[in-house]
């Protein structure tokens, strides 16, 4: 009888699904974890970092002589970046993207993340009691997007990664100008859709924010053209967008105030 | 009122280290389920009667902090005490040694079933509740399943005796399932 009780209420609660209810009660259990969330989820991190430094003993020759190699390489690819700085600045005036310096970031530890392993979400320190709103842009330290503040509770949020599979943003090809979508892939990537075919996506081009509509400032970095491919319907194309970063190991991440 | 009190720290914390240290230290993202064990644990010792309590706090705590539509755990845990208890009325182990092994199978069991309810409803109620995500049988079977199916009976191993010496400790429980070593 207990049995069939809680499995019917679980059933309608499920198919009702009232967020607005359970919102306040989520809200008490976060802020009632949160000292313990930080101290875990850095524990946890600390831990992680001890037996990957434990790994990497192992492969440190063979890092080394790679890191020699690509050491060359970075200084010849700087000589070349200081005429492409010069060409991005302009790039950026033409279509009027803020400058990454301008920001008002609210710098924020991450304290959980999805369990699932699907990079949907994570969980950072920073709340409304730090003027934290759903909606934010969320980045990492250089300007790169990961992702937007979905819920806010008093001294954390919720914060949807780009992977997600509810993720949308509105992006450019900075070098071509063409205009899509990236959306999250169930947290296995990214990808840019409905480019209109008339457009060119190239196979490394840039990909950022366009900053048109969902309160996303323009410019922000989100990630790099792999495979380009036709939607199934031949009306769009679509490629793979390669994040900078491993949303796995994020550690520290900037909330963009208005 | 100790008692419940005591239970409630435990399944808290229990919850905070699946949601915020697992993760963490399990990159490969596929943690152990840390409150299915404590459901399954309780179940397969007191009875349904007395987890079912325990499994809905634990599937409330689960489901608020995997950001998921409240009831799909508490529906699945309570499924799992059930299951659990009933097991083990069915089967009377005593021994010391097969009650492990035992408890270990049900944990595997669990872990199992478990993971593929959770994948079958979780691919129609994944995030923000809506429908229409598809489902195919690929991804209800996963191949983290196997692994979830060794983190659990590794965190289980672990975990069984300081689980068994807090129960004697805080004298949390009353009267044993029938069967089992008193």
């Amino acid at each position: 009888m207990k049995l069939t009780l809680t499995l019917a209420v679980c059933i309608l609660l499920v198919f009702l699904n009232p967020r607005g209810v359970f919102s306040p009660v989520r809200g008490f259990f976060l802020t009632l974890a949160y000292p313990f969330q930080k101290i875990f989820y850095l524990t946890g991190n600390k831990i992680s970092g001890t037996f990957s430094f434990l790994e990497s003993i192992s492969n440190l020759k063979n890092e080394n002589k790679g890191l020699i190699g690509e050491n060359d390489r970075l200084a010849a690819e700087i000589a070349s970046l200081q005429g492409q700085k010069r060409e991005n600045e302009i790039l950026r005036e033409q279509l009027k993207l803020a400058p990454r310096d301008k920001f008002n970031l609210e710098s924020s530890l991450v304290i959980g993340q999805d369990p699932g392993g699907l990079g949907g979400w994570i969980m950072i320190d920073k709340g409304s009691a730090q003027g934290i709103a759903p909606g934010m842009a969320v980045i990492v330290s250089d300007g790169i997007l990961v992702g937007k503040v979905e819920d806010v509770y008093w001294e954390s949020s919720k914060v949807n990664l780009l992977t997600d599979s509810s993720a949308s943003v509105s992006a450019i090809d900075l070098e071509t100008g063409a205009k899509g979508i990236v959306r999250g892939e169930y947290g296995l990537g990214l990808s840019i859709d409905m480019v209109a075919q008339t457009d060119t996506l190239n196979e490394g081009d840039t990909v950022v924010a366009s900053g048109l509509g969902s309160g996303i400032p323009g410019g922000l970095y989100i990630g790099k053209i792999q495979r380009i491919s036709a939607t199934e319907d031949k009306l769009f194309q679509k490629a793979q967008v390669v994040p900078k970063v491993k949303y796995s190991k994020l550690e520290v991440v900037f909330v963009i105030k208005p | 009122m100790a008692q419940k009190a005591v239970i409630f720290i435990f399944i808290f914390l229990a919850a905070v280290i699946q949601f915020s240290f697992f993760p963490s230290l399990f990159p490969l993202g596929t943690c152990p389920d840390l409150l299915l064990l404590l459901v399954i644990f309780w179940a397969l010792r007191e009875g349904f009667e007395k987890t079912a309590a325990r499994a809905v706090l634990a599937g409330l705590l689960a489901d608020l902090f995997r950001f998921q539509p409240v009831g799909v755990d508490i529906f699945l845990f309570s499924l799992a005490a059930f299951g659990a208890s009933s097991l083990a009325k069915r089967f009377l182990v005593s021994h010391r040694t097969w009650e492990f092994f035992f408890t270990s199978g049900v944990v595997v069991a669990g872990t199992i079933v478990y993971a593929i309810s959770f994948n079958f409803i979780g691919g129609i109620f994944y995030s923000k509740g809506g429908y229409g995500q598809v489902t195919t049988l690929w991804h209800i079977l996963d191949w983290s399943i196997a692994l979830r199916i060794i983190l659990n009976l590794a965190i289980f191993a672990l975990a069984f005796r300081p689980l068994e010496k807090i129960e004697k400790a805080f004298e949390l429980y009353g009267q044993r399932m029938p069967g089992f070593r008193k």
